[in-house]
């Protein structure tokens, strides 16, 4: 079985790691409600003063520790990839297909 | 930007997912599909969205209704007005349903695409009588949400955000394949989160796993037998959980005891200590989740590979719990798609003649009709269509009666955004049922090979000309809205546009009071206060507040209100209450190969984009993966055209020989048509040639017994090379 990964740490796996439960679910439970109502505030299209400090926020708390730890990083979607208006539409009446600008 | 450019939120049904995005709209058309700036969506896109504004701007799509003028697939039509379409279409159904009945009419769609139906379709049936509506999502999705619903009563959605071991069997989440679960997958590991990938081929994930088990193709219930074996053995389970919230957990452990690791390691080819290591780390280094696959809903075994999977959840204690898999039911405040779809409607005489819920009746009315009391108690609906996947027809049955009207005719055959002939198995069988038809209507973007074969075409909507209210196909609870970014081009139409004129037209009006798509979603949004304009002009995304362990309030939604290991609704059934293996049928010499099929490639979702430029510049050819030493055996090189056969028929692909193949295993692309050959009824622009749907066999062997869904992953086949001339293909 060569092939097979093995990058476990092999620590002993004898005990569990229980889910929450109890008192330990309620404060998560009150912590992820927090964070889902500032979630909502980033989600909301005419944004108030602090809807916008909150997406502030998220987005700094969101945001990759470094470039190398971006992994959604991707030539493809960061060429900005668009197509001309006019284009489009000579396309749609049969003309040449119109080149991606990046 | 320049200062004509305005920007829309929009929901891309590229495929599946469901990103949301932004688009950049210039003189009234959509030039540029972006990732939302909303941190919460960081950078889910893919180049299908990307280039999608490109792709419905193709000088091929269909811009007006057609109507056939030759015989059927002969390629020739003649452009009429929607009025005289729509005309047509519904004094030709109402005289196949006058002559055969409501039930010989049939429907297909993929749902994915046409969700902005908001129900109307189901609706239109419902009111009609006919419970026979088909779609792909039997063997992608919607089938695994059926079969949860039986053992714990609905369909649990993984919380990446904090689960501490993610279990990937066989799914290959990818950058541009399943982004927001890629996204979501990377996200957990950066925070330390264990991977474990059960795959054949040495995929992206396998390579970034802690643990990878290349099992054997199509063993996914042995190796969950196996794991179950070592958690029950060395108790790594959650003790208080089973005696309070499960039954049978004994008559499982005894079905577990036939499956001890030896036998399970020789099954699937993978190493007992390795099983028992991962088994041990999904149990112990939890909460852990076990995300969707559509590696396990296309298997011989797939029931009980799905309700292993649940098992495995519910026995360590991972079932709504932070970190391990919601049970997040409908949002409170919106009026679920399934309450539009009037599933109450349909007399218990015309439910009966669901075709194939005699036989595979699991995510049909008949297997689901235990479950409409616990999830009333529950959810407060009595009927829950998550994924579109319960009250489902079987589909091969549903071509068995197109093509040969057993057990009773189904003469007229309407397919919307669905390349139906591609999307199951037995192509052939499929063609035969649609040259069988009096009426085939099909709502569609291009002539694809099913369009091909059509009475009607209509031309449809993209997601960018629509508005739309997205509940994740009712498995998420998170309620999300889609603008119109851009006016449809010539006379296309949506889908509730459609079922909304058909149903005034064959009197049944006064159930669709409302006049536009936009309507229905204000009439859902009663409870929130909100009209749909309000809504969709404060929120893109509506978020309810997360609860954990709601069932010590409520109990499941199953018939003993716990989780069901051992199934009393398969039982009633008269299937084995509890999973089992069905060994594969004996080998069969011509047959020394094996295929892993239905997959989907980067540039393409199902049978789609396959006319994009860019897109099909980056695959031009269907390609077959292989070990290079199967290659050598086989006497062909990367590049040389093979034709690849089972016993049910045979496809032509280009050989690519990948070291990420085991030896003995061979990849088969799904879905591929080239929409640039011609139309004629023998090539179906190279569907005949290239479609995979023609080795799909869908005979018993080859089918799930509980579910009568076809096995994709371990099928045996040969390759035989094939000299061509230059150019040619086929």
């Amino acid at each position: 079985m060569t092939e097979q990964n093995d990058h476990s740490d092999h620590s002993d796996h004898s005990e569990r790691n229980e889910p929450l439960a109890g008192a330990d679910l309620e404060r998560y439970t009150r912590k992820t409600r927090r964070q889902v109502r500032l979630a909502q505030r980033a989600c909301r299209r005419r944004k108030s003063w602090l809807d916008r400090l909150v997406t502030g926020f998220l987005e700094r708390a969101t945001r990759p520790k470094s470039p190398a730890d971006d992994f959604m990083r991707d030539d493809l979607v960061d060429a900005g990839i668009s197509f001309g208006a006019d284009e489009l539409d000579a396309y749609q009446s049969g003309d040449e297909a119109p080149e991606s600008r990046a | 930007m320049t200062t004509s450019t305005q920007e829309k939120t929009v929901l891309c049904a590229s495929c599946d997912i469901s990103c949301q995005l932004r688009a950049e709209v210039e003189s009234g058309r959509v030039t540029r599909i972006k990732s939302h700036p909303n941190p919460l969506l960081r950078d889910n896109i893919c180049m299908k969205g990307i280039y999608a504004p490109k792709g419905f701007a193709h000088p091929d799509r269909i811009l007006h209704p057609l109507k056939r003028k030759g015989e059927r697939g002969s390629g020739e039509w003649q452009r009429v007005g929607w009025d005289e379409a729509m005309g047509e279409i519904a004094e030709r159904l109402q005289g196949i349903v006058d002559e055969h009945g409501p039930e010989a009419f049939a429907v297909s769609t993929s749902q994915w695409n046409t969700s902005t139906e908001s129900g109307a379709g189901r609706r239109f049936m419902n009111l009609l009588g006919s419970p026979n509506w088909i779609s792909g999502v039997a063997l992608c999705a919607g089938n695994t949400a059926a079969v949860n619903r039986l053992v714990c009563g609905w369909f649990p959605m993984p919380d990446f955000s904090a689960t501490r071991c993610i279990v990937l069997f066989g799914h290959n989440p990818r950058r541009h394949s399943w982004t927001p679960i890629y996204n979501g997958i990377r996200r957990a590991q950066q925070r330390g989160a264990k991977l474990i990938v059960l795959d054949p081929r040495r995929s992206e994930n396998a390579e970034r796993a802690d643990i990878w088990l290349p099992l054997r193709a199509g063993t996914d219930a042995a190796m969950c037998f196996g794991w179950l074996d070592v958690i029950i053995r060395e108790g790594l389970y959650d003790k208080d959980f089973v005696r309070d919230w499960t039954v049978g957990f004994e008559q499982l452990s005894e079905r577990v005891a036939e499956y001890p690791l030896e036998r399970v390691a020789e099954i699937t080819g993978c190493d007992a200590e390795q099983i028992a290591t991962a088994a041990r780390m999904y149990a112990s280094h939890g909460p852990s989740v076990i995300p969707w696959t559509p590696i396990t809903d296309q298997q011989r075994n797939s029931t009980s590979a799905i309700r292993l999977h649940v098992s495995l959840r519910a026995i360590c204690g991972y079932l709504d719990v932070p970190g391990g898999e919601g049970l997040l039911g409908f949002n409170p405040d919106v009026i679920p798609e399934t309450v539009i779809e009037a599933h109450d409607r349909l007399a218990p005489e015309q439910k009966e003649k669901q075709l194939g819920a005699d036989t595979h009746p699991v995510f049909t009315y008949r297997g689901t009709a235990p479950l409409a009391e616990p999830t009333k108690r529950v959810w407060g609906h009595e009927y829950a269509n998550i994924v579109m996947g319960s009250y489902m027809a079987n589909p091969s049955a549903v071509f068995r009666a197109m093509a040969d009207g057993v057990p009773y005719p189904v003469k007229a055959f309407f397919v919307l955004g669905n390349n139906a002939l591609l999307s199951y198995a037995n192509m052939q069988l499929i063609h035969r049922a649609m040259l069988n038809q009096d009426l085939i209507v099909v709502h569609e973007h291009m002539k694809t090979p099913t369009a091909q074969l059509a009475d009607f075409i209509l031309p449809g909507d993209s997601w960018l000309e629509r508005s739309h209210m997205a509940d994740g196909f009712g498995w998420s609870n998170t309620i999300r809205v889609s603008e119109r970014a851009m006016e449809p081009p010539g006379e296309c139409r949506g889908v509730y546009a459609f079922w909304h004129d058909l149903a005034h037209r064959m009197g049944l009006g006064e159930d669709f009071p409302w006049p536009t798509v936009e309507d229905v979603y204000t009439y859902r949004l009663r409870d929130a206060g909100m009209s749909w304009e309000q809504f969709s002009s404060t929120y893109e995304m509506y978020l309810p507040e997360p609860a954990y362990r709601k069932y010590e309030q409520t109990g499941f939604a199953t018939p003993s209100g716990k989780v069901e290991l051992a199934s009393s609704v398969l039982e009633g059934l008269e299937f084995d209450p509890l999973p089992y293996y069905r060994e594969a049928p004996p080998a069969d010499p011509r047959f020394p190969l094996e295929l892993f099929m239905g997959v989907r490639e980067d540039e393409f979702f199902q049978t789609g984009q396959r006319f994009i430029p860019e897109l099909r510049s980056r695959r031009p050819e269907p390609e077959l993966y292989i070990h290079a030493d199967d290659a050598a055996d086989c006497e062909v090189a990367s590049g040389e055209w093979v034709d690849v056969s089972t016993k049910q028929g045979t496809v032509r692909l280009r050989v690519a020989i990948r070291d990420d193949m085991p030896k003995g295993l061979l990849r088969v692309p799904h879905g591929w048509w080239k929409p640039e050959l011609t139309t004629d009824r023998e090539g179906l622009s190279g569907a005949w040639a290239h479609s995979d749907a023609q080795i799909c066999a869908d005979d018993e062997d080859f089918l799930d017994r509980e579910q009568g869904i076809p096995h994709f992953k371990g099928v045996p086949a040969r390759i035989d090379k094939v000299d061509l001339g230059e150019g040619e293909t086929r």
